[in-house]
């Protein structure tokens, strides 16, 4: 009988790790992508695995799928932001996929800010990119926050995960925005707009949809 | 003031060793910065009323009246 050693273990381990998480160069990465009934990634690209002894165990987690799961539109309207004060747009602790998000804000302020943050496993919050969305120099993971006033005239812009789809002019200026790409959060996510201002109130409308998929 | 915001609000945290306390405002949660609203409430009773800490900013720049008026409703201040 062959006597296999515990190096032996890790090494074929890591050589399958390294592949499904795209450590390994020489072949392709494993990509979970939208409509798989799981996946065993976690929020920042790792692998959930644990090698304890001889056991290996790769956890995973459900992931909505559009078929089954409920989507639930929520929006609202917010006719100001007090000085130094943050609204709770979101704030959902379950796995979920958001298949639309449109916001929109008259009067664009640079103190006005928009966060949208990951949950991890263990509930707290990260900035970490969500899955299915790649990330460039200048994506919104770096800058953690769209900017209103930072956003530019140009019609059809991407800025990070969003895509500026209208822009009015700065006299009565108007930002409406969208996902340019569907995001899903395993742990859950959360959204916030934020007055930066310590001193002043920003009078402004701000409107939201969002269509999430697989909220309990 | 410190001990009343821990006893009538949830405290959340803001980052960076900064402190809020959280409210609901009709559909949305709301969170002020702990420091800031105790540097406002400066000189003020404890519990302050409404009355007290509109005095604070009568022309309501900082556009927390909406914000008192709701702690009202709710049965936090009087």
């Amino acid at each position: 009988m062959a006597l296999i050693t515990l190096q032996q273990m890790y090494d074929a381990w890591k050589r399958v790790a390294d592949w499904v998480s795209g450590a390994n160069t020489d072949k392709p990465p494993v990509r979970v992508t939208d409509g798989t009934d799981t996946m065993a990634i976690n929020p920042d690209g790792s692998l959930p695995v644990q090698l304890t002894g001889s056991k290996l165990t790769i956890a995973s987690f459900d992931v909505p799928r559009g078929g089954s799961s409920v989507a639930r539109e929520s929006g609202g309207f917010i006719d100001s932001i007090g000085a130094g004060a943050t609204i709770v747009l979101r704030d959902v602790k379950t796995p979920v996929k958001i298949q639309y998000l449109a916001c929109g804000m008259s009067n664009p302020n640079s103190n006005v800010r928009l966060y949208l943050y990951a949950y991890n496993s263990g509930g707290q919050l990260r900035y970490l990119p969500p899955l299915g969305v790649q990330f460039t120099a200048n994506s919104f993971y770096n800058a953690q926050y769209i900017d209103f006033d930072a956003i530019q005239n140009n019609a059809y812009t991407e800025f990070g995960l969003w895509k500026i789809i209208q822009r009015k002019n700065s006299t009565n200026g108007s930002v409406i925005i969208e996902l340019k790409t569907p995001l899903i959060f395993p742990y859950g996510y959360k959204m916030e707009l934020v007055n930066t201002d310590q001193a002043n109130s920003i009078i402004m409308r701000w409107q939201q949809v969002v269509l999430e998929l697989g909220v309990a | 003031m410190l001990e009343w915001l821990y006893e009538k609000f949830e405290i959340v945290n803001l980052g960076d060793g900064k402190q809020g306390f959280a409210f609901q405002l009709e559909d949305y949660k709301v969170v002020l910065p702990v420091d800031l609203f105790l540097q406002y409430c400066d000189g003020l009773n404890t519990p302050p009323t409404v009355a007290e800490l509109k005095s604070v900013d009568p022309e309501n720049t900082k556009g927390w009246h909406l914000y008192f008026d709701a702690w009202k409703e709710q049965g936090i201040l009087n």
